[in-house]
């Protein structure tokens, strides 16, 4: 996989003066960004409520931690205690009634991606009985969720619990997988299309070295002859299907095969109108490009630009009149038919990178005839589409049985290794967190009350909340042992206990665990905690 | 060819419904009585053409039986073995499944003193040409009207469901219900009546068409071109305030296909066929209007269910705009509710328009079942026709529906 | 911006038994719906209107204000030169308050400024009889509300039991039952109550008049047709409910099919018929007019009389309307208008109050759609 570039900047954007129509006064009030190009994600203070009929439920109540670049972050926590929450707000995918996004910051390269976030509800609390009462300004919601579109999937990808529930059940995985390709690569796609050579010198000998290859029997050759096949066209999609066609072919026919490579190479030969067809594309996709650059400029620089952002929605909606022509349907089938094969042969080269043996076939399949793994090995390649900086995987092995799940992880593992995303890892499990990340935060009821590596959890565990956890595990070396638990149950988040939350099941209660939040201190190098029990410094964020 | 193993094995589970629908009025139709039951099948005597004499104000059960157990009357004694009247009744009704099953339905009987130069010319014809000959008129109508609602209700139960319960929501909802509360007879005659105020005698409520024949009884309303009737051999045709089609004037009519506007087109007579659907427009929206509201609850309904799916929400963190998360990714999803409303619908239309084909004078299924009915002079053979013909349309409506699912929903198909 | 968190106790009080919290709950949510409740009102409004015209003194089958021509206890008001009975002449009855209404002419007409016609009298289009169409309203709410739950009432609770009975017993009587709800809804509903008035009224039922018997037919054949639709929803509810772990924990104690059905089945599966029960409350009445509107006089053919029911009425109104303007004189031509709006309006309010009030049931109600 090609090294993370960020497109350039345009002429326009870099005349226009960032933070323009900002007043001193929102300059001066403004949170200071926070630019340490080391961390990726870092949330502050974030609060998100849901109100709902039973009342208000406090899921997360003053959320705050940074993932670093590369660095595998774990959230672990009971069920209920507010992890998928947190994991949902970042992007803002929690649905706006009944939840609510209250207050917090949440940076992203820079921009605070819950930029406006005052603006989009309004708060009034009843005095007497104490109950929030939320107006929302539905259009300031919709703004927000549109640019939030420059992030999702290009910056921040996301898996879910359920594989086979998360896809949709009437397109085939390889529409869904090849629609986020081409949302976010597509430009380049279209352009490697457009530039393709079906009449370059050297095809005649690469097709014969294939089939050599084939008829020799060695995988390495032909991986190697069908990649330089791919080369001389210009065309990465070639060598991928020129390979899975060795690959299907049975035993001698050399003849055929080499016929059917040569027919995909004469369909990369694109008439005049397909060309204008994928031109037009190729626009609308710049233009969409343009628009997301102009979102995170808005979210970066804390203010709305209402000049070009008019512009480039302007352009598009010309565009839009050459869309529905070349949208008739019958048309579009006809010409598009060039950027839908390139498309399934771009997604089977995708997911061989998740290690799916037969892409082929998985790509034409639909999500009821797969079993879970290889559903979850495709949420996770479609994740991967854009190369994003951030995986946030939300339970992603739960719902898989333990082999597959070795499987998965290994998988995740590996492109930790190999690519360098980070990753935002939640769970219940702790022999996953064990096993994969880096640094752990412990969530208790919509808080999180320890932070540390790994390695000082598990070794030190600091918070009572924490200890419990780890001491529930049952030893395999002590079978005798009573198995530990935590005494009484998760309490109900719309009234929460006062205090620490914790505090009616800790063994260690005092009395001002009644009374007061504790701080967050920091008791060792990256590791800390909220307890009244440690009387650390007090962490910065 | 599992789709055809899928069609066949629908239509299979259907032919007991059918046979069930025939028990229900062959057991309709033995209350009557045997002698209407012969009326039914056979027509009164003198379009018979028996020279027999028969006196129809006696029933057979008056007459004493013969020694053999026949009865004495001649004419019951040639008819009745051919419905199986001497019978015990489980042949009788083998005889009617049938006769159901092979279009011989009756003949017309009662229709000579019913007003309408319609029924002077369907007086002794059998009923299921009769009922050939009309239906594609409702047809049409019914395809147009379905077209209106589709157009109408779909995009807006979208809207009811992405904007739920703001005023996009609300609105859509008074609308759709002020359409389905008003009674479609008030609201097709309030229509006409405003159409003829506003407008004087517009294009879309035509004077009558018979040229030189009698007018229609109301001045407001017109008809269909149709063959069918207007008293003279051959029909006649319309009057439009554009064109006057000579062909049809001078009686010489084709029916191809049996659809007008089809057939207009087929002939090359374009204001024929512009004229046909002209007089569609009015009773469309009124039909449409009262069953929007049907497929908007429907719709919004399921709608919002799949927006609530998980793999909407991947979709959304793929990145995918929200436009076409809702249009694509949700819309296609929630198209199966709709089809199966849809599928009701259109069965529910095929019932006939009674109403609306009365006040706006169109021919048809509806309007001839409307004539059928009054009460002391029905004609049950047409009655118990048009029964079993809307049967056999609703569970083609079922089976075009459940094939529809299997094209949408590649689970129904391989699963 | 949000406040500090409010105080609160540690746990919360005894709650409430669940079904009773369920019909708060869909109370909650039908308060917030200002639709349902503007249905609500009118439909308690019309309620109320039908006990009122219990109090009144007109007989059942007929409407107050009869007066025929030359009948005593008339009196004829004129607009024009008088010559009663014309067409600008109504016969006032002096046990109701009538106004002279005003008249709408075809002639790009306008409407004269007038007082409001209820009171007024409208004409049956048999015969010269004149009734108060104030009295034909009121009576017209006991009858249309009486046949429309009559008709419901009955069908769901045929169509629930047929329903349960086949979706808890599953197998062979499940697809029997279901085929026989299958075949009563491939027939069309107007058709198939007009066939069964038709092929029925021959027999009369002993001790009734035929007004009644007629009637009971009608009821009947209602009811037969609209129970299938309640037997299939039922059913689907019944298929959902059955895999519950609560039948399950009844069925493992050792509770009877019985038992099971009717304490724990039905009353889970019953929330989808109050919706349809209150839509189909309002279509009723549509139903009846319309056949009433295709010629079925339930007095008999060519009587002089008019069941007095909202959709009787403003049938009858409409299919007089081309005698009317047939009848029209040189100039200016009467439109009795209120006589049909006011029949149609009463109509209209209370099919598309119990459709408001329906629809916000439907929302409060159903448990796919989060909140």
């Amino acid at each position: 996989m090609t090294a993370i570039s960020r497109p350039p900047t345009s002429a326009v954007e870099r005349s226009v003066p960032s933070a323009s129509s900002a007043s001193p006064e929102a300059l001066a009030s403004a949170p200071t960004p926070i630019r340490d190009v080391n961390e990726v994600l870092v949330l502050k203070d974030l609060r998100t409520f849901f109100f709902t009929y039973d009342g208000v439920v406090r899921a997360i109540d003053g959320v705050s931690f940074k993932i670093r670049r590369g660095e595998t972050l774990g959230l672990v926590g009971e069920t209920g205690c507010g992890k998928s929450v947190t994991a949902f707000s970042i992007t803002r995918l929690i649905p706006d009634p009944p939840g609510r996004i209250l207050e917090g910051e949440i940076w992203y390269r820079g921009a605070n991606m819950l930029w406006g976030l005052e603006r989009e509800a309004s708060y009034r609390v009843n005095p007497r009985t104490q109950q929030i009462k939320i107006k929302r300004r539905f259009r300031r919601i919709k703004e927000a969720n549109d640019r939030m579109a420059a992030v999702r999937g290009s910056g921040i990808g996301m898996i879910f619990q359920e594989p086979s529930q998360a896809m949709n059940p009437i397109f085939s995985v390889g529409d869904q997988v090849g629609e986020a390709l081409l949302l976010h690569r597509g430009v380049e796609i279209i352009d490697s299309l457009l530039a393709a050579k079906p009449d370059a010198e050297g095809i005649r000998p690469a097709i014969d070295a294939i089939v050599a290859a084939h008829a020799a029997k060695t995988p390495g050759e032909l991986r190697a002859t069908t990649r330089r096949l791919g080369e001389i066209v210009g065309s990465p999609s070639i060598a991928t299907q020129a390979y899975y066609l060795a690959r299907g072919a049975e035993g001698g026919s050399a003849g055929d095969l080499a016929t059917d490579i040569e027919r995909s190479i004469r369909r990369l030969k694109l008439s005049g109108l397909e060309r204008n067809y994928l031109a037009h594309r190729r626009r609308l996709m710049v233009l969409d490009r343009q628009r997301n650059r102009e979102y995170m400029e808005e979210m970066r620089a804390q203010a709305t630009r209402g000049s070009t952002r008019a512009a480039i929605q302007r352009r598009r909606r010309t565009e839009r009149y050459s869309h529905f022509y070349y949208g008739l349907w019958g048309f579009r089938s006809r010409v598009g038919r060039a950027l839908k094969n390139e498309m399934f042969w771009r997604v089977v080269a995708h997911l061989e990178g998740v290690t799916i043996a037969n892409p082929v076939q998985v790509a034409r399949g639909y999500p009821h005839e797969l079993s879970g793994g290889m559903l979850q090995r495709v949420m996770i390649a479609m994740a991967l589409c854009a190369e994003p900086d951030l995986l946030i995987a939300d339970e992603p092995t739960t719902a898989l049985d333990v082999t597959i799940q070795a499987q998965i992880l290994e998988l995740m593992r590996d492109l930790k290794d190999r690519v360098g995303t980070a990753i935002m890892l939640i769970t219940h499990d702790l022999a996953i967190i064990a096993e994969v990340a880096d640094r752990v935060c412990v969530m208790y009821a919509g808080q999180i009350v320890e932070t540390g590596l790994v390695r000082d959890i598990f070794s030190r565990p600091l918070h009572p909340y924490a200890q419990g956890l780890l001491a529930s595990i049952p030893r395999l070396d002590q079978p005798d042992k009573e198995l530990a638990s935590i005494p009484g149950s998760v309490p109900n988040l719309i009234h929460p206990p006062e205090g620490c939350r914790f505090h009616p099941r800790c063994p260690y209660a005092m009395p001002i665990c009644k009374e007061k939040r504790p701080p967050t201190t920091v008791e060792g190098p990256g590791h800390t905690v909220a307890c009244f029990l440690y009387e650390g410094p007090v962490a910065a964020d | 060819m599992r789709m055809w193993v899928y069609v066949v094995r629908r239509v299979a589970l259907l032919v007991p419904v059918i046979i069930g629908v025939m028990t229900i009025t062959f057991l309709l139709v033995t209350a009557l009585g045997p002698q209407q039951q012969l009326y039914s099948a056979f027509g009164p005597p003198p379009i018979h053409g028996t020279i027999h004499s028969y006196n129809p104000t006696i029933p057979c059960s008056e007459i004493t039986p013969g020694a053999n157990g026949t009865c004495a009357n001649p004419l019951w004694n040639e008819l009745a073995p051919k419905l199986g009247l001497n019978q015990p009744i489980f042949v009788q009704w083998g005889f009617y499944i049938y006769r159901s099953f092979t279009f011989q339905w009756g003949l017309v009987s009662n229709f000579s003193e019913t007003q309408g130069p319609l029924s002077a010319f369907i007086h002794g014809q059998s009923v299921s040409t009769v009922l050939a000959q009309l239906l594609p008129y409702t047809l049409e109508l019914a395809i147009f009207s379905l077209i209106i609602i589709l157009a109408v209700a779909v995009p807006l139960g979208n809207l009811s469901a992405v904007y739920r319960n703001r005023p996009v929501d609300q609105a859509s909802r008074v609308l759709s219900f002020s359409g389905f509360a008003l009674p479609a007879f008030l609201l097709a005659t309030l229509l006409v009546l405003a159409v003829v105020l506003v407008l004087g005698t517009s294009t879309l409520v035509h004077t009558p068409w018979c040229p030189g024949g009698e007018t229609s009884y109301s001045e407001i309303t017109g008809s269909w071109p149709t063959p069918l009737g207007c008293g003279a051999p051959g029909g006649g045709g319309p009057i439009s305030n554009f064109y006057y089609p000579t062909w049809l004037t001078y009686g010489i009519v084709s029916h191809p296909t049996g659809f007008p506007t089809v057939d207009a087109m087929i002939h090359g007579n374009w204001w024929l066929a512009f004229d046909t659907i002209l007089r569609m427009v009015l009773p469309a929206i009124v039909i449409a209007f009262g069953s929007i509201a049907i497929l908007l609850r429907f719709v919004r309904n399921s709608m919002l269910e799949v927006m609530n799916l998980d793999f909407v929400r991947t979709a959304r963190a793929k990145g995918v705009p929200e436009s076409t998360v809702v249009k694509r990714h949700a819309g296609r999803n929630s198209l199966n509710v709709t089809i199966t409303v849809l599928g009701l619908t259109f069965a529910f239309f095929i019932g006939g328009f009674p109403i609306i084909e009365d006040v706006f004078q169109l021919n048809g299924v509806g309007y001839i079942l409307a004539l059928s009915v009054l009460p002391g002079q029905e004609d049950f053979a047409l009655i118990f026709g048009s029964t079993l013909l809307f049967t056999f349309l609703v569970v083609a409506a079922n089976i075009i529906v459940d094939v529809l699912y299997a094209y949408l929903d590649p689970r129904v198909r391989l699963g | 911006m949000a406040s500090a968190p409010p105080p609160s106790p540690v746990s919360s009080g005894r709650r409430p038994s669940p079904r009773i919290a369920q019909y708060k709950r869909t109370w909650f949510f039908l308060r917030r719906n200002t639709l349902a409740l503007v249905g609500l009102g009118i439909l308690i409004f019309l309620i109320a209107m039908a006990l009122y015209a219990l109090t009144l003194p007109i007989p059942w089958n007929q409407m107050d204000g009869y007066c025929g021509v030359h009948l005593p206890g008339c009196t004829y008001v004129c607009t024009t030169p008088p010559s009663p009975p014309g067409p600008n002449c109504y016969a006032v009855n002096q046990n109701f308050p009538s106004f002279i209404p005003p008249t709408l002419s075809t002639a790009g007409g306008t409407l004269t400024a007038g007082q409001l016609p209820l009171g007024s009298l409208s004409q049956t289009p048999y015969s010269q009889i004149y009734y108060n169409t104030l009295s034909g309203i009121l009576r017209g709410a006991d009858w249309s509300l009486v046949i429309a739950f009559s008709i419901v009432v009955s069908g769901a609770l045929i169509g629930l039991m047929v329903g349960a009975i086949a979706g808890f017993w599953g197998g062979a009587v499940d697809e029997a039952l279901m085929r026989l709800v299958d075949i009563f809804l491939s027939i069309p509903v107007i058709l198939f109550v007009i066939i069964t008035v038709s092929v029925f009224s021959q027999f009369t039922i002993p001790g009734l008049s035929p007004f009644s018997s007629r009637m009971l037919l009608l009821i009947l054949a209602f009811i037969v047709v609209w129970w299938p639709f309640y037997a299939r929803i039922v059913r689907g509810q019944v298929l959902v409910v059955r895999e519950q772990k609560y039948v399950e924990a009844a069925r493992a104690s050792g509770a009877k099919k019985g038992r099971i059905v009717a304490r724990h089945v039905i009353p889970n599966s019953v929330y989808p018929v109050f919706i349809q029960m209150s839509l189909d409350v309002g279509t009723v009445p549509l139903l009846v007019g319309a056949l009433a509107f295709l010629g079925f006089n339930l007095f008999g053919l060519s009587s002089s009389e008019v069941l007095p029911e909202w959709g009787s009425l403003s049938a009858f109104s409409v299919n007089q309307f081309d005698a009317v303007f047939g009848a029209c004189s040189v100039g200016v031509c009467v439109l009795p208008w209120w006589q049909i709006l006011f029949p149609g309006l009463m109509l209209f309010l209370f099919a598309i109050s119990v459709n408001f009030f329906a629809d916000g049931l439907r929302d409060a109600l159903d448990p796919r759609l989060r909140r």
